[in-house]
């Protein structure tokens, strides 16, 4: 896999997944609270890599 | 004379039955969650080694390189630090001859963030698994 979006998709199901098995107990809650982190760490990216595109 | 139960004061450790923090932590470290086993969190564990062992071997695959503890280089120590908080992944590794890492590969710096960054979270799941251990974080 060469893709740098498909690979910043599966860091950030690994690290979300790893982030809502740690932090919460409840499965109902560890979903809610990985989705949360995943979406984050996506956008995130994105935003700072379109921020960077402008930028520089 | 009657005896009261004197109130346990803030911040005291609740007791703990089963291996010992050392015993935890190092089985946490060597085998990525192996302390939630020890202390019964069954499904907790099987996560922790699934995700991180799976983090680990995307990074070898992705061509990343084990790094050396090398002083002269302080980020190749720190990384080399982070890759050997994951220990029996890191052992085996060492004695398959893998993660000599691939600089001309697409995907090397890629493989490098995945091993690191699996030896880091080996490291926050050792700490919960010691606070478990120790009483702070309720089974």
């Amino acid at each position: 896999m060469t893709s740098h979006l498909g690979v910043l998709i599966l860091f950030a199901a690994f690290v979300s997944a790893v982030f809502a098995v740690l932090m919460r107990d409840v499965a109902a809650e560890q979903v809610r609270f990985g989705s949360r982190v995943f979406l984050s760490l996506v956008l995130g990216a994105y935003a700072a890599g379109w921020l960077m595109y402008v930028a520089f | 004379m009657t005896s009261r139960a004197m109130p346990e004061p803030a911040g005291a450790l609740a007791t703990v039955q089963g291996p010992s923090v050392a015993v935890t932590v190092i089985a946490a470290w060597l085998i990525p969650g192996a302390g939630h086993l020890l202390h019964g969190r069954m499904s907790k564990a099987m996560w922790f080694f699934l995700l991180l062992s799976l983090m680990y071997a995307i990074g070898l695959g992705f061509a990343g390189r084990l790094f050396p503890f090398q002083l002269a280089e302080p980020l190749v120590f720190l990384a080399a630090i982070a890759e050997w908080s994951l220990g029996a992944p890191r052992l085996v590794a060492l004695a398959a001859g893998g993660g000599a890492g691939d600089v001309t590969s697409v995907t090397y710096e890629y493989g490098n963030t995945f091993l690191i960054v699996a030896g880091l979270l080996n490291m926050l799941v050792t700490l919960d698994a010691a606070d478990v251990a120790s009483g702070r974080k309720p089974r």
